[in-house]
């Protein structure tokens, strides 16, 4: 999913995660309490045993939706800051930074055989590439189009 | 804008190759490809199982094996057919197509899936090994109770009962992990527009079959273990000579078993709808109703458990109330047959080999339910549980209902996971073949059962000698009959005439929207859904 700002100069690329994060711990509460009603009653039975593996798998759960949720706030972008553009990856707690001189940069639309686009920004043999996760082709071409024109504007 | 072509750029196209690729994949349709071959392998070793024992019962008497291998080989080739063939072909499907359908790039967590897949190999060996033991004197074979593994019997078991313990608690994490990334997965990774009430068919077969295994595993996994304790740890859970009840048992286990059915169920019911509509070149009847159906069927399944057995002894309210509940699921259940039926009918069909399965599922899978109806009778199961009338019954469900099931979707996604397409008249020609002896198979057990022959026995009365030759001589051909599907799937591996993109005229979805094979990495170009 790719956003830009209003005036163009910045663009973030990011997963669309379908879940809320109020649906997602709506999402947990429900499994773990059907899990463990489940597991109270047939334990009130006599099969005690059953409740420590509903334990372990409200616990698997659990930490399957949290590491979904610290994924949240992966994104990439790029910005068109003064006489730089500064190029940023943000994956869980690992962030990367990249700027470049505006007059230097050049954005690359590059296809391979499997007919895939990719976008890469930078001065000759420094390039990153941007937007690999979270764009498709048609948006990766559009994003090279517009970065093209803003690059190419006299500041 | 400069526009430059380079040989191979892509990044997602560096992926490790040979045996490592296949070891350390998390690539979902590497994962899907591997679950789907462990499933035909299992299933042509549980269908060798079986031939062995159709073979035994050719005739009256003892010919073949001695009663204890007989019953070890009954045992085995149900948990090998429901736990490493059915459930990891659904599973394998669902790997392959529900990132394609919902245009996520790959599961939400991929590393869990190959996991989940690699405790499948040691749960198969963990469960056919004691028969290798025993050829060289170490304990006594594989467990010799049926799959359901009652007590007393299972308690008293030999060292193949603790195996394949084992071997259903590695089953049943490796469903948890899977269960646990398709709803996280279909939850969060929906493309943009695709709401729930958007997603295909087969997507929300897999939705409900995961929330059944989340509620259900946990049960049957403290259920065997409360009898490996019984057998080793001095406790008496299931013994009633130490204060237990090996009924509390039976309410575990198909408190876990019929769920499983659904489980093994709905992932079928989900694609064959989206078949139906490809080759009736008509859009599907009654999307939001299947929908409801399924959350139905889904909920009724955790409440009918106790028709498994009703001839325990169960209170008279109890009977009354199972009895009640089970026929229930088949409301849902004909609402499904009528959205079926009313998606092809008027259309424009044509039938390749998928609708030939497809249909053909349709009815026997109809046959496979009414007769469940008639054991939902309690008056009427008094006389037929524990017959072949309920061998030939859930037959009936699960091979037509699930195997054939799974064999349409095979032969409808094939050519878009490979690229190539099968030979469509050896796939007739197979489909033919499976279907006419797959019910010489098992209408004569259906006589049998009525005629009185019980269930997991080697040897039987004279009377019953002819049906069980004609099901025998059948059942050799349905087996030898699935060479062929073996030697067409991998034919289309291998080669054969080139797979368009869309494959069939009138099929709907995003999978399609893809080339044929899909490359690596599916949807790094996200799409939107209007």
């Amino acid at each position: 999913m790719t956003v830009f700002s209003a005036d163009g100069n910045v663009i973030v690329a990011k997963p669309n995660n379908s879940l809320t994060i109020k649906e997602l711990v709506w999402l947990f509460a429900g499994i773990a309490a059907i899990t463990m009603v489940i597991a109270l009653g047939v334990s009130l039975s006599g099969a005690w045993l059953v409740l420590p593996f509903a334990g372990f798998e409200v616990l698997a759960f659990a930490f399957a939706l949290h590491h979904v949720y610290l994924h949240y706030g992966d994104y990439e972008s790029v910005s068109l800051i003064g006489n730089d553009v500064v190029v940023e990856k943000h994956c869980y707690k690992n962030s990367e930074k990249f700027i470049f001189q505006r007059y230097w940069a050049k954005v690359t639309l590059r296809n391979s055989t499997d007919g895939t686009y990719s976008i890469f920004i930078g001065p000759h043999g420094k390039e990153i590439e941007f937007g690999t996760r979270y764009m498709d082709t048609e948006q990766r071409i559009a994003v090279a189009k517009q970065l093209k024109q803003r690059l190419n504007i006299v500041w | 804008m400069s526009t430059t072509t380079v040989a191979h750029h892509d990044e997602h196209a560096d992926h490790p190759t040979g045996i490592m690729r296949w070891l350390t994949t998390t690539n979902h349709k590497d994962i899907g490809t591997m679950y789907l071959t462990f499933a035909l392998i299992m299933f042509l070793v549980g269908g060798a199982m079986i031939l062995g024992i159709r073979a035994e019962l050719f005739q009256p008497g003892l010919q073949l094996m001695k009663p204890d291998f007989f019953n070890q080989l009954i045992g085995v080739h149900a948990l090998v057919m429901i736990f490493a063939a059915l459930m990891p072909a659904a599973t394998g499907f669902a790997n392959w197509m529900i990132p394609l359908q919902i245009g996520a790039p790959d599961m939400a967590l991929p590393r869990l899936n190959n996991w989940g897949f690699w405790l499948l190999p040691p749960s198969a060996i963990l469960l056919t090994l004691p028969f290798t033991l025993a050829l060289f004197g170490i304990g006594d074979g594989a467990l010799a109770t049926g799959w359901t593994f009652y007590p007393p019997l299972s308690v008293q078991g030999g060292i193949g009962v603790d195996f394949a313990i084992f071997a259903v608690h590695l089953l049943g994490i490796s469903s948890v992990l899977g269960s646990i990334n398709i709803i996280v997965t279909l939850f969060n990774m929906r493309a943009p527009g695709m709401t729930l009430m958007k997603m295909p068919m087969f997507a929300w077969g897999w939705l409900i079959t995961a929330f059944l295994l989340i509620a259900t595993i946990p049960v049957l996994a403290g259920a065997v273990t409360m009898l490996l304790t019984d057998r080793h740890f001095g406790t008496h859970f299931f013994d009633a000579a130490g204060g237990g009840d090996p009924i509390l048992f039976q309410h575990l286990f198909w408190f876990f078993g019929h769920p499983e059915v659904y489980i093994l169920l709905l992932p079928v019911w989900g694609f064959i709808p989206q078949i139906l509509q490809t080759f009736s070149r008509k859009p599907m009847y009654g999307y939001k109703a299947q929908v409801y159906a399924f959350w139905g069927i889904g909920a009724l399944s955790v409440v009918v458990w106790a028709h498994h057995f009703f001839t325990a002894g169960l209170p008279v309210p109890a009977l009354l109330y199972f009895m009640y509940s089970t026929m229930a699921i088949s409301l849902p259940l004909a609402v499904l047959f009528f959205c079926w039926i009313k998606t092809m009918w008027k259309g424009s069909m044509s039938f390749e080999t998928p609708m030939l399965f497809t249909v053909g599922w349709i009815i026997l899978f109809g046959i496979g339910g009414l007769t469940g109806l008639v054991l939902a009778d309690v008056a009427a199961d008094a006389q037929y549980h524990n017959s072949y009338f309920v061998v030939a019954h859930f037959h009936y469900t699960l091979f037509a209902g699930g195997i054939m099931g799974i064999m349409a979707g095979v032969y409808y996604w094939l050519p878009k996971m490979t690229g190539h397409m099968y030979n469509e008249k050896l796939g007739k020609l197979h489909f033919w073949l499976t279907a006419i002896s797959f019910n010489l198979t098992f209408i004569p057990q259906f006589f049998l059962g009525l005629a009185g022959m019980p269930r997991r026995i080697p040897d039987y009365a004279l009377q019953f000698a002819e049906f069980n030759m004609i099901s025998s001589i059948a059942a050799f051909v349905l087996g030898l009959s699935q060479l062929l599907f073996v030697y067409n799937v991998i034919s289309t591996i291998r080669g054969g005439q080139k797979a368009t993109d869309k494959v069939w005229e009138g099929a709907e979805g995003l999978e399609w929207t893809l080339p044929s094979p899909p490359p690596y990495h599916s949807f790094t170009e996200q799409p939107v859904v209007k």
